[in-house]
């Protein structure tokens, strides 16, 4: 038996001061002896560090810490917990009863404008966005209306342009989910604005410029998008933000889908997926699982889509997040309606249609109604499809949203169609089209289907 | 569907912030008045401010040296900026280093424990490790530089290496 002996200092040094690092890898010994590897990468970076201007600099720096600045962030930690603590109070007043009240009800308290209240405005969206969207771009609006009028004199360095920074994202990410896109874009520039006026600021910037990538993506700009996440996937790097950048890696792989390349983003998905598995992060799960179903939708492999959704309509439903679980649900259903199981699509369909309403999600809904109508042209059932149009545009009047008026428009041309029995089924998916790139394109002008094939 | 980021707004109780301020500040001072060449009391208010935006950041910090580090580049950065003046400043001033290889604060950490390590040193091990490892010179130029042979400038930078990974080792052993 051979007994190998370990390399000693002066040979472990001649290898570092060969410059020779190839010759290092190739060495048997190194390569296989953990101990003499990583002394050897140890004297490595000792000597690196000793061409670093810095280190030579000897002289002494003071070393005891300086009890007027613990005196300082106690006290702000203080008054942030207390502030907060009231808060929590508040928060329960403001928003109790319909989203309605909640504006006029703050116009009429304000000791609810504080930084306090603000705070707990931004983390109770989060749970709206799950329950109930609009509710979440109200809250929003009331973090930003509140942190708009605090002096930022009365609170310690940027405290007050942070505050805004982050109701402003939080606004802008609460209008890019419910699909008012335009406007998102406005509040993220809002957002930035505020945040680089702060002394650290790159961090919130690199949260700032992730929203806004979401934001760049349905405004069909992908490649500024994708420039964007690889920017704030750096910076969380270098904050040693390791949840951050698996966000930020999620961001791209979401992007990839926009360009095409779903075999590349179920690649990063998938990727993500094993990490939120081993972390039990439930929601992660089903959203990854979500998206990996879209990507096998796209490459027509329906089986595996449809169990993709499944398993993520259960884990949001577990996870306490209905309006995922629909998402998922409604995808089921599109794939069992393509499939050629109609009835049964048309049932899913209509307890989704239903569902989306009671959520307050009537964009959705409205498309949700279209997929029926398809169907019910397909059965002969022509006055159903009328039906449809007559209480989407119902809906739609009562929603309030930036692009309403011309999904309308569209949709009075549908029911004129059925009236005149013109109705087809694509027809109908160029309205349906029309209506889902809308939120993208709000000024977007609908032109009747024979104006277009012409 | 699209990737959401979470707010996590826990609020750090003073004794918390208190600890971590004192675990942290010897660190953030380096790289402030050694990588940045901010002077001490200058230094002392960034730590301040870095700490107070640490508090508001709103969501779950994982690794906190890390982002106290970062965010001491970052408030450093401006500082200067603010001054407008980056005359004096390092070479390296934009160099956000590469955090894929190593971790900055790590990085940081080593050079600390290195620098205090040189303070152990004899004068002459230190001259020699600032020539061949500082400025570059090869084991003859530094053999001309303290007037003594190629062989025995050879065998005082191994030595002297050998002597400051020593010291490393002894320091980084009592902080364990």
């Amino acid at each position: 038996m051979t007994i190998e002996r370990h390399y000693d200092d002066e040979a472990l040094i001649s290898f570092l001061e060969s410059g020779d690092q190839l010759a290092a890898r190739r060495d048997h010994h190194l390569a296989t002896c953990r101990a003499c590897a990583e002394s050897l990468t140890e004297y490595r970076a000792i000597a690196d560090v000793l061409g670093v201007e810095a280190v030579w600099d000897l002289r002494d720096l003071r070393s005891e810490p300086v009890p007027s600045t613990i005196a300082n962030l106690r006290a702000f930690a203080t008054q942030m917990a207390d502030e907060d603590a009231t808060a929590a109070v508040y928060l329960s007043e403001l928003l109790a009863g319909a989203r309605e009240t909640w504006m006029p009800r703050l116009a009429q308290h304000p000791e609810y404008r504080t930084a306090g209240v603000v705070r707990k405005l931004i983390e109770a969206t989060d749970h709206a966005l799950d329950t109930m969207p609009p509710d979440a771009v109200e809250i929003a609006n009331l973090a930003v209306d509140i942190a708009e009028g605090l002096d930022p004199a009365s609170y310690a360095s940027d405290t007050v342009m942070k505050l805004r920074g982050a109701a402003w994202r939080e606004k802008a990410y609460a209008l890019f989910y419910v699909g008012n896109y335009a406007i998102a874009n406005e509040a993220i520039c809002a957002a930035e604005s505020h945040i680089s006026n702060c002394l650290v600021d790159a961090y919130d910037r690199a949260r700032v410029d992730l929203v806004r990538a979401l934001i760049y993506r349905p405004l069909e700009r992908p490649t500024e998008a994708l420039k964007l996440i690889t920017a704030s996937a750096r910076v969380f790097e270098f904050f040693g933000d390791e949840a951050q950048v698996r966000t930020a890696t999620e961001s791209a792989a979401y992007l990839l889908t926009s360009t095409g390349d779903y075999r590349a983003a179920i690649d990063k998905f998938s990727a993500i997926l094993a990490g939120a598995e081993r972390a039990g992060d439930l929601a992660t799960q089903a959203r990854l699982h979500m998206n990996i179903g879209g990507c096998l939708r796209e490459l027509h492999d329906v089986t595996r889509a449809m169990e993709r959704f499944q398993i993520s309509a259960e884990l949001y439903e577990e996870a306490g997040v209905p309006t995922e679980a629909l998402r998922n649900r409604w995808n089921i259903a599109r794939l069992l309606q393509a499939s050629g199981q109609v009835v049964v699509a048309a049932q899913r369909l209509s307890e989704i249609h239903t569902s989306f309403l009671s959520l307050g999600m009537p964009g959705a809904a409205v498309l949700v109604g279209l997929d029926l109508a398809e169907i019910f042209i397909f059965q002969g059932k022509r006055a159903e499809v009328e039906k449809i149009c007559q209480q989407a545009i119902a809906e739609l009047q009562r929603s309030g949203l930036a692009y309403s008026e011309r999904a309308m428009t569209a949709l009075a041309y549908l029911r004129e169609a059925v009236a005149q029995s013109e109705v087809s089924v694509p027809m109908v998916n160029h309205v349906r089209e029309y209506i889902r790139r809308l939120p993208q394109e709000p000024r977007r002008l609908f032109a009747p289907m024979y104006a277009e094939m012409s | 569907m699209a990737v959401k980021p979470k707010s996590e707004q826990k609020p750090t109780p003073a004794d918390d912030v208190e600890t971590l301020y004192i675990q942290h500040r010897n660190l953030l001072m380096y790289v402030a008045c050694r990588k940045f060449r901010i002077s001490e009391s200058d230094a002392e208010n960034l730590i301040q401010e870095v700490f107070l935006s640490f508090l508001q950041t709103g969501t779950k910090i994982e690794n906190v040296r890390a982002w106290l580090v970062a965010a001491m580049c970052n408030a450093s950065r401006h500082y200067w900026r603010a001054q407008g003046r980056t005359e004096a400043l390092p070479d390296d001033f934009n160099d956000h280093s590469d955090p894929g290889s190593h971790g900055l604060a790590e990085q940081f950490a080593l050079q600390m424990t290195v620098r205090q390590a040189l303070k152990y040193l004899q004068p002459r091990c230190r001259e020699t490790l600032w020539l061949h490892y500082f400025e570059g010179r090869s084991a003859v130029d530094v053999a001309r530089e303290l007037e003594t042979t190629n062989r025995y400038a050879e065998k005082l930078i191994h030595n002297c290496l050998k002597r400051v990974r020593e010291i490393y080792m002894n320091i980084t052993a009592v902080n364990r």
